[in-house]
């Protein structure tokens, strides 16, 4: 902290009173800051609380950041400040050139050791486990988390500490990677296979025998069959008896009561949470289960489902580890031509109030479910003039109507009364879609907008159906321009592709636990033509109630299901499912991968003395990363000997392997190792965030490896395991941790979770796109293109964009978007959760785009009780202006406030604001630390493109430095930086340029040594 | 860290001490008449103040103040400590402490330093160790395991915004744990397995734990002076792994004390359930005591700066903010809502006291033999004076209560922690920067 308190609180200098021995005081400079200084830093006053008189003119010595941090303001020109006496060009010069002959003499002496060993962080960790062993587990959630270097990266030697909890962990760790990876290979598993097939009364000799679990559906709706594993693994033969004392919440009668029969192992069974305006459509159909996207997209919501609506298999018997695969076989159903009004109002222009020509108006008004006559007793008047009763019917209207134009129709309700909302309006049109609606009385409102539909040339039918008590006067259609944003939404709504997305976990007796598993595939095919989607889980990597005892038949059933992810359009196109298939554990080959990795071919299998030599020396070569010594190898081959004794050979053998795992020269970076092994591991952990491969310690063995850094920087950026590099950075860099700390508040917005997780995959794919194309920097600020996909996209309100995967479009600044200052992600986490926040977000834009981190607020600030009594109501703004009319934060503040306001016209999700409320509320206007006048972000933009581009270059470089070395830059390295960042510039701020740069700087290789 | 001829203490310690010291503990352990005699220490902290409002807001004569009106005996509870009424003669308020290094430091550092009254102000300081430590330190011969150290998010966090209360013997941060089910699991569910098994689990660790020390001794030999120094943290680390493997191994022949965990909701999660999450925590601390598997804990209640998960658990379990996001409120309603994040806090502090009083030992309670302190580190969210103490418990340690003491002049905070380490019969005269003790606490 102390060197970001020394940034910003600037400035200085000094007079002395104490000379440091053999220091000349050079009285030029001394005179100069005499002259300017003194003042606002001296025994008068101490701003940001530095004594000039008090610092020391041996620039190398104790205030060294200090003279660094003097050199910085008097070049920023920030100091003197703008209303003080200036200093003149030849005294500035004088200073400037004085101060900077002396840093540079300081920097040579100072840049070395400091640089320290740091061991494998979480992800390093996983990486490198999983890529040794062939593996693909997220080991890192077994490890205690990480702390944060003063920079925020999580890869810092200093900061990263050993503790005996992380070798506990990693004792754990190892043994179940080498249990995962090595098997016996005479003795292939067991594996567990079957499928379930969905449909409604698919068996209808068991219609009313005995319902599925909870609020599922009968055991007559799917059919399950067991399937036979292929040659050479053995079909595990599934337990079929089962004895349990209690059924959800309720004791069973009589003691351990058994149920019987494969239902009782496996159990289909859907997931609808019911929201407020949402009603349940019929969802099992007779070739199988119905799902409308996702409108609950979110795990981690109040009820504690899987997200709503989805179908799930529910096994009481299921493989304890490994992988498993689930093959779900399903087509697309377009989306309904009946939508909403809710879903497409947020882009509705204007609500006429009352009808105009053109309108298609239905009389509604002999359309009177019914009448109160006493207190049970209702009078039902039918179209038709008769009575029935109207506890067990709906009331009925069924219109035939001629409509002179196709296209999209606004249907609004006009009504006298609403008497009660017990059920909702279902309307169905032209006998193929359907939609229900809830309806509130409202005072003020007897016209309601109830939904869009598409309406064909010609004769057309709307039934409407309904329980509730109300008075109808009519239905109003009115046609919607279709250059209008609600048609444009309409549209490319029916034009979504559905994603289907499978997830594991837990079924407690009423709650449930579950993760996602692979990435969600798009299904295009129609009933026609099903098609088979294949994902792939891990045991230990979803919250699988592994090793659970239990005593109650609805509690700790692992669950499978899959639900639609295109969750933007809540009424977009549904999915059929209709069967879902299971397999595990599940392996690519037999021995696995992981194991033939490891018992290598030679000529020595028989001989176990030999063999196991052959076996160690080529697994610690491997893991240790570097050339193993003798005594090393020796170490491990005596515990092989012991292990040897009680175990037989594969077992010792893996006992052995998972010690090595154990040892510091796996859990170390070894960036000094001898050779160049030090550069191969420096590197591959900066750009692959893993451990290097075999071309690159081939070249360290040779000594060839600095030779072709270039060409091999090339090669790993283009590699996939890079993507891991630009996550992780980016992830430290713009500070994304903080999304996952903003709470979702609980009646807020539907999006939840998803939106989360997919606005940081927005930032991550834009960074990898500057990478791919070797992008200039500028475009972190301003760009031409963003990256998105079907969720994001309509998040933002931007048409056209179809697809899960992330692509580029391209449009300019028509929506706003470009950059990350707009993503999401960087607004969402820098808000309140509830409204946007111009402090961390200006505090953030200082730090991590300008690399100017404001120095925290200073220690025992008193609360500012506000004395204007109207100061409660003001706005986030206003109340600012007042914190910065306070002469003790107005430093600070004049440096924070201005870079936060000029993104208040985006809201606490990132999305811009439209509604003319919010455009009078709010406003980006306002004056940059330098006076410039500003009136939006994109003037933001353009400011910072023209004059500061070499700072969030700077930034950039810097923090990625940083991130490269593991370790805190320090004023010692500044030269070497300045350094890159003027290459950097006359390349035009490209951004794999810079990756080379710092790769190829001093810092970099030097150290090594 | 002198862990020069590290390699060589080990073993000798191994061959010559631990087996035949291991046995005496182990006897005291098994006599029941001993229970009386045991004192536990427990630390819970929150950070960025409570609701403090000035005596003109009208949220004040509503009684949304955190610190009583009245001083001495007479005091009403507040409504941010109602939940505790029902303990009135088990605790005391505690009103004017506070560490003197935190006093000149950014406020958002006085975590680091709730424990230990270090100065964090530097970017690299080193902390001191923690009071529960030296506590743990005393009792460790004693117990099956050292001590606990919980938060909500667990790890250790970042310097300046600690995830732990707990730093060992060398200053490190101790590395908390935040999940119920594998606290439960490590602490009370190996006993599950036999005998057997875990003594033979227990000896192939040791011969893990033997190869890794000789493996380390071939890459220390290979650093540098500078490197070096950093491993020692690894060496450090490795040898207080050996102790637990050997503390486990000692223990091996000891039952632990029947219990009944039926109803801890061990498989709960913090942002699904953060009522039932921390009240989780809380029955486990509590179960440990019980069971006297260790007699020292601290937990973190909430980070500082809303840097955690715990600043989020209001809003979803109550809809209201964290404390961080409240001392940045100027709406007029804030207080209120403060007060009764507080109140909300409170409750899981005295659901602990009062389970820890139902618990038989001895002729008194848990609680008697137990001194619980919750305290928060600053007292406004940027103002680390005048900490919110209060202290429960440890009666028949000598402590008294049935009080609110509010102290004038600002005593040191490790005064406190002081008069704590003497009652729990702690040798110690002084704790860090003390200048005294607080006596008025003692019958």
């Amino acid at each position: 902290m102390k060197k970001n308190v020394l940034i910003l609180l600037i400035v200085v200098l000094i007079f002395m009173s104490h000379l440091t021995a053999g220091v000349t005081e050079p009285t030029d400079i001394k005179d100069i800051l005499e002259k300017y200084c003194i003042d606002c830093h001296g025994p008068d006053k101490s701003k940001g609380k530095l004594r000039v008189d008090e610092l020391s003119f041996d620039v190398g010595g104790k205030d060294l950041q200090h003279w660094s941090d003097v050199l910085d303001q008097i070049n920023t020109g920030e100091m003197p400040p703008p209303k003080k006496k200036q200093l003149s060009d030849e005294e500035r010069r004088q200073l400037t050139d004085w101060l900077t002959t002396e840093l540079k003499l300081v920097s040579l002496k100072k840049r070395k050791n400091n640089v320290v060993l740091r061991r494998l962080n979480r992800e390093q960790y996983r990486n490198t486990l999983n890529d040794l062993l062939s593996l693909d587990v997220n080991w890192e959630n077994k490890l205690p988390s990480d702390s944060k270097s003063p920079e925020g990266f999580i890869n810092n030697g200093q900061t990263l500490l050993a503790t005996s909890l992380h070798l506990d962990s990693y004792i754990k760790i190892a043994k179940q990677a080498l249990d995962l990876a090595v098997v016996d290979p005479n003795n292939p598993p067991q594996i567990q296979k079957f499928k379930i097939t969905f449909g409604k009364n698919i068996l209808p000799e068991l219609k009313g025998k005995r319902k599925g679990l909870g609020k599922g559906f009968g055991v007559n709706n799917y059919k399950i069959e067991e399937l036979t594993a292929s040659a050479p693994y053995k079909n595990y033969i599934c337990p079929k008896s089962f004895t349990y004392n209690k059924f959800g919440s309720k004791i069973l009668k009589g003691k351990n009561r058994e149920f019987k029969g494969i239902n009782h192992v496996y159990q289909a069974n859907h997931g609808v949470v019911l929201m407020q305006k949402e009603v349940r459509r019929d969802d099992l159909k007779s070739d199988g289960f119905f799902l409308p996207p996702v409108h609950k997209p979110s795990f981690h919501n109040i009820i504690r489902l899987a997200p709503s609506p989805h179908v799930n298999v529910k096994m009481r018997v299921f493989p304890q580890s490994g992988r498993f695969k689930m093959r779900v076989k399903a087509y697309k159903k377009e989306a309904p031509n009946l939508v909403p009004y809710s879903e497409l109002s947020y882009h509705a222009l204007k609500k006429p109030k009352t009808n105009v020509p053109g309108d298609i108006i239905l009389l509604g008004n002999s359309f009177v479910r019914g009448k109160k006559v006493t207190k049970n007793k209702y009078l039902v008047t039918e179209m038709d003039g008769s009575n029935r009763d109207p506890d067990k019917d709906s009331a009925e209207a069924d219109y035939v109507f001629n409509v002179k134009n196709s296209g999209l129709y606004r249907v609004d309700m006009n009504y006298l009364n609403i008497i009660s909302t017990r059920t909702p309006l279902t309307f169905v049109l032209n006998k193929k879609d359907d939609m229900s609606i809830s309806v509130k009385h409202n005072k003020k409102m007897t016209r309601l907008p109830m939904m869009y539909c598409w309406l064909n040339k010609g004769e057309n039918n709307l039934k409407i159906r309904t329980k509730a008590e109300i008075q109808i006067e009519s239905f109003v259609f009115i046609q919607i321009d279709s250059e209008t944003v609600e048609s444009k939404v309409y549209f490319a709504r029916k034009k979504a592709t559905p994603y289907i997305r499978p997830f594991a976990g837990t079924q407690e007796s009423r709650t449930q636990k579950a993760s996602t598993f692979g990435e969600p595939q798009a299904v295009l095919n129609s009933k026609e033509k099903p098609s088979i989607y294949e994902f792939y889980g891990r045991i230990e990597d979803l919250p699988v109630p592994v090793g659970k005892k239990n005593d109650n038949y609805e509690a700790n059933l692992m669950i499978i299901g899959v639900y639609n992810h295109q969750w933007a359009h809540m009424h977009g196109p549904g999915i059929v499912v209709q069967s879902i298939e299971f397999e595990g554990p599940y392996y690519d080959s037999w021995p696995p991968l992981s194991h033939k990795k490891i018992f290598i071919e030679s000529p020595n299998s028989r001989d176990e003395q030999k063999y196991s030599r052959e076996i160690i020396t080529h697994f610690v070569n491997k893991t240790y990363r570097k050339s193993v010594s003798q005594e090393e190898v020796d170490s491990l081959c005596r515990y092989w000997q012991e292990s040897r004794k009680t175990s037989n050979f594969y077992k010792s053998i893996k006992e052995t392997l998972a010690g090595a795992l154990c040892c510091p020269q796996f859990l170390y970076i070894d960036d000094k190792g001898a050779g160049e092994y030090g550069l191969a591991n420096k590197l591959s952990y900066f750009l692959w965030n893993s451990m290097p491969d075999k071309e690159l310690l081939e070249l360290a063995q040779k000594n060839l490896l600095k030779k072709n850094l270039k060409p091999q920087i090339k090669r790993m950026l283009q590699d996939s395991r890079s993507h891991s590099f630009i996550e992780s950075f980016t992830y430290q860099w713009l500070e994304l941790d903080k999304l996952s700390l903003i709470p979702i508040v609980k009646d807020g917005f539907a999006y939840g979770e998803f939106l989360k997780e997919e606005a940081i995959e927005e930032t991550y794919s834009f960074i990898k796109e500057l990478v791919k194309n070797n992008l200039s920097v500028s475009n972190v600020i301003k760009s031409e293109f963003a990256l998105l996909n079907q969720n994001m996209a309509v998040f933002y309100g931007i048409e056209n964009v179809t697809g899960h995967e992330f692509k580029k479009v391209g449009f300019g600044w028509k929506y706003q978007r470009g950059g990350i200052l707009t993503h999401s992600s960087i607004l969402w986490a820098n808000s309140s959760g509830v409204e946007s926040h111009p402090i961390k977000r200006g505090v953030w834009f200082a730090s991590r785009i300008l690399d100017r981190p404001p120095p925290p607020p200073p220690a025992n600030v008193p609360m500012i009780e506000p004395t204007d009594p109207k100061f409660k109501n003001l706005t986030i703004r206003k109340q600012l202006e007042v914190h910065r009319d306070n002469s003790a934060c107005i430093d600070c503040h004049r440096k924070i406030d201005p870079w936060g306001l000029s993104f208040e016209m985006y809201d606490a999700l990132g999305q811009v604001r439209t509604s003319i409320q919010d455009l009078r509320k709010y406003s980006a206007a306002t004056t940059l630390p330098d006076g410039t006048d500003i009136n939006s972000l994109n003037d933001l933009q353009g400011y910072i493109e023209e004059k500061r581009l070499d700072d969030v270059s700077r930034s950039l470089i810097r923090h990625m430095s940083s991130y490269a070395l593991g370790r805190s830059l320090t004023f010692a390295d500044k030269i070497e930086i300045q350094k890159i960042v003027d290459y950097s510039k006359k390349d035009g701020h490209k951004i794999c340029t810079i990756i080379e740069q710092i790769v190829l700087s001093k810092l970099f290789i030097e150290e090594n040594s | 860290m002198a862990q020069k001829s590290w390699h060589f203490d080990r073993r000798t310690f191994l061959k010559g001490v631990g087996v035949s010291v291991a046995l005496p503990f182990l006897e005291a352990m098994g006599n029941d008449k001993t229970t009386s005699q045991i004192k536990r220490c427990c630390f819970f902290a929150i950070p960025n103040g409570v609701s403090l409002p000035p005596k003109n807001e009208v949220a004040y004569k509503d009684g949304w103040h955190w610190f009583p009106k009245n001083t001495g005996k007479n005091f009403a509870f507040p409504k941010p400590l109602e939940p505790f009424s029902d303990l009135r003669e088990q605790l005391t308020i505690l009103g004017g402490l506070s560490h003197p290094n935190s006093r000149k430091m950014h406020s958002h550092l006085s975590m680091d330093a709730f424990l230990t009254g270090v100065d964090a102000s530097a970017q690299s300081y080193k902390n001191l160790t923690s009071v529960d430590q030296i506590a743990a330190y005393h009792f460790e011969k004693e117990t099956r395991y050292r001590s606990l150290v919980f938060s909500c998010d667990g790890g250790v966090g970042s310097s300046g915004r600690r995830g732990t209360l707990s730093y060992d013997r060398n200053g490190s941060p101790i590395p908390s744990l935040n999940n119920p089910k594998e606290i439960f699991e490590n602490l009370f569910t190996s006993t599950e397995k036999s005998k057997d098994i875990r003594k033979k689990a227990f000896s192939q660790k040791q011969k893990v734990v033997d190869l890794i020390s000789e493996n380390a001794a071939y890459m220390n030999r290979r650093l540098g002076k500078v490197d070096k120094e950093k491993f020692d943290e690894f060496l450090s680390a490795l040898s207080s792994l050996e102790n637990d493997v050997k503390r486990s191994q000692q223990w091996l022949d000891t039952a632990i004390k029947d219990f009944n965990a039926d109803d801890i909701k061990i498989d709960v999660q913090a942002k699904h359930a953060p009522q039932d999450y921390y009240r989780t925590m809380l029955d486990l601390i509590a179960l440990a005591f019980e069971t006297d598997v260790t007699r020292t804990c601290t937990f973190m209640l909430n980070k500082e700066n809303a840097v955690g998960i715990g600043d989020t658990l209001s809003q979803i379990a109550l809809g209201i903010p964290g404390s961080h996001a409240l001392s940045h409120d100027k709406t007029e309603k804030r207080y209120y809502t403060w007060g009764k994040l507080d109140q909300w806090m409170s409750s899981h502090v005295a659901y602990f006291l009062k389970k820890l009083s139902k618990i038989q030992e001895g002729e008194g309670s848990v609680l008697d033999n137990s001194i619980v302190m919750y305290g928060c580190t600053t007292s406004t969210s940027h103002n680390p004076s005048n900490n919110p103490i209060l202290l429960a418990g440890g009666k028949n340690m000598g402590f008294k209560h049935g009080r609110y003491l509010q102290m004038e002049n600002d005593p040191n905070l490790s005064n406190l922690y002081v008069t704590l380490l003497k009652q729990l019969k702690v040798p110690v005269k002084t704790f860090n920067d003390s200048d005294g003790e607080i006596l008025e606490l003692i019958a």
